[in-house]
């Protein structure tokens, strides 16, 4: 992964965190939370170059 | 019956999760196997037939969408949400009978919670309806808990993969694709080695001039056997390096020309393979192939070490103080069948290495065993973990009598003092890798507990920690004297 590609991908974790978080203080958990949070987990791996946890973590 | 198993790791753990699939295939014959991966490690599932369909997590698409909302200050990113609602929805029209996640990560827990709608027949790692961390079976519990680098746990994970699901694993259930994968390289059963140059991660594979010193010496007292290199194209300049170290050799390098699936036609035409952590080992799990595995502290080979019999795994600290002398001459002693010294033997039965381990190392597998498993608690003479149990028990009783406390009449900032008090307790770990087990293990309960009013949750919590102090007592000095003075 491209430095530029990791920096993007950086950003839109961090907005995809605070998108989370108002979700969550405003309306709870919920279904639109959770996809949020899915987005922001993909989000992560990828930053960490598809270095996804392994069987053994 | 549709079933439903998520990996979305990596190669090496799509590998270990073929036995696995191959046995839900073997007691549920009707059912319907769907497996979920990322598109880039899809190739491990090539010649997995018990695998009926392979949904690709549309990783491009959530990256491309993400990374182009995210340049508007005020994005709500709907149109990513709305790629991960249809994915969702795809995979919920499915109506799975069963959904096994097995790759213990966050992003497969709040997918496993998103697409799932029988609660009953989920297995792995998940949420709670609030979102929190929730393991759904006491073996995902016992992998979130005790599984990993450095940790004491000495059961393999296809083995804990098999037994998370409730399944028994057979001899065929390791076996390889039926098919061919056209390779047009040559192998010789009783002549060729396989030395795959890379490992699944940077820390755990050897540099080139290693590699090249190690083969330099084992082909010294190996001459009748021919080595032939592979890996991935991204792997091309350590068998460069290897090949520059040995240039009067017979070797081969098949490194960045071979496709994954091709390694199982010359696994199975090689007489062995040499390998660091690597999907090679997992490869060669299937197709019977003995391995000599150089391991490193960074890995637990006891959970992923080579299965195939007759194999060994080198255990070294790290890979910039191996010696290179000494792994080649217990490789030569492996090729030739002798029996080899210092290392751990691959055995049928669980755990399934032996070899030498320290008192220590087995205290705590012993001790996990207790915990996990009914068996007796063992016992130690070691003074630093029964000062720690002291200082535990005394933080554990303080937490009881808060809980206590707030029990009868709730106070403001009770769940901050008791947080506080946890994060003091979860902090001896430390000083001990025995305590940090235990602890572990006591906070893995914790986790169990589910979404509920504050004096339900603290009601649970009192049940853990006065489990806790009794489980504490065993290794109490106090406690011990006491019984010594009573027996006598």
């Amino acid at each position: 992964m491209s430095k530029e590609t990791e920096n993007y991908l950086s950003l839109a974790l961090r907005k995809l965190e605070m998108a989370y978080e108002k979700i969550v203080q405003s309306k709870g958990y919920s279904e639109e939370s959770e996809k949020i949070k899915i987005l922001a987990e993909f989000a992560k791996e990828q930053v960490e170059n598809e270095n996804t946890h392994s069987a053994a973590r | 019956m549709k079933i439903l198993i998520l990996q979305l790791a990596r190669f090496g753990d799509i590998y270990m999760t073929w036995a696995l699939t191959r046995a839900l295939k073997r007691v549920y014959p009707d059912s319907e196997i769907h497996c979920l991966v990322r598109k880039r490690f899809s190739d491990a599932l090539v010649g997995l037939d018990a695998v009926d369909k392979i949904i690709e997590l549309p990783s491009q698409l959530w990256a491309e969408s993400i990374v182009n909302e995210a340049q508007d200050d005020n994005s709500e990113f709907s149109n990513s949400v709305v790629h991960v609602d249809n994915f969702i929805s795809t995979l919920k029209s499915e109506n799975y009978a069963k959904i096994i996640n097995a790759s213990f990560s966050p992003l497969s827990s709040y997918l496993t919670h998103a697409i799932t709608e029988n609660k009953d027949e989920v297995f792995g790692y998940t949420r709670f309806d609030d979102g929190t961390f929730h393991c759904k079976d006491s073996i995902s519990l016992y992998f979130y808990s005790q599984v990993g680098e450095e940790r004491s746990n000495r059961y393999h994970v296809t083995d804990l993969l098999a037994a998370m699901v409730d399944v028994d694993l057979v001899g065929e259930d390791y076996s390889p694709p039926s098919q061919e994968f056209g390779t047009t390289h040559t192998c010789h059963p009783q002549k060729t080695i396989l030395l795959h140059v890379g490992a699944s991660q940077r820390k755990k594979a050897l540099a080139g001039f290693q590699w090249g010193r190690i083969v330099k010496s084992f082909l010294q007292q190996c001459p009748e056997f021919e080595i032939a290199l592979v890996g991935s194209p991204q792997e091309k300049y350590i068998a460069e390096e290897i090949l520059a170290h040995n240039p009067n050799s017979e070797i081969k390098s098949y490194v960045g020309i071979t496709r994954v699936p091709q390694l199982f036609d010359l696994l199975k035409n090689s007489h062995s393979l040499m390998a660091c952590d690597s999907m090679a080992i997992h490869m060669a799990d299937l197709t019977k192939t003995p391995c000599f595995n150089l391991s490193f502290k960074t890995v637990n080979f006891w959970e992923t070490g080579p299965l195939a019999a007759g194999s060994v795994v080198y255990q070294a600290d790290i890979p910039e103080t191996i010696n290179s002398l000494d792994i080649a001459t217990k490789w030569a002693q492996f090729v030739h069948g002798e029996n080899v010294q210092g290392v751990f033997h691959t055995q049928k039965k669980m755990p399934r290495f032996y070899g030498a381990t320290t008192v220590a190392q087995d205290f705590q597998w012993q001790l996990l065993q207790a915990l996990y498993l009914n068996e007796p608690f063992p016992i130690t003479d070691d003074a630093l973990f029964c000062e720690c149990i002291e200082k535990i028990h005394q933080l554990n009783d303080i937490f009881i009598d808060n809980l206590k406390k707030i029990q009868k009449k709730p106070f403001p900032h009770g769940t901050l003092l008791l947080n506080q008090a946890e994060n003091n307790m979860m902090s001896m770990g430390r000083y001990h890798p025995a305590i940090s087990l235990l602890l572990r293990w006591y906070r893995g309960r914790k986790i169990m507990v589910a979404p509920a009013k504050q004096n339900e949750i603290i009601n649970e919590y009192l049940k853990i920690h006065l489990e806790f102090r009794s489980l504490l007592k065993v290794y109490l000095w106090s406690e011990s004297e006491e019984l010594t003075l009573k027996k006598e």
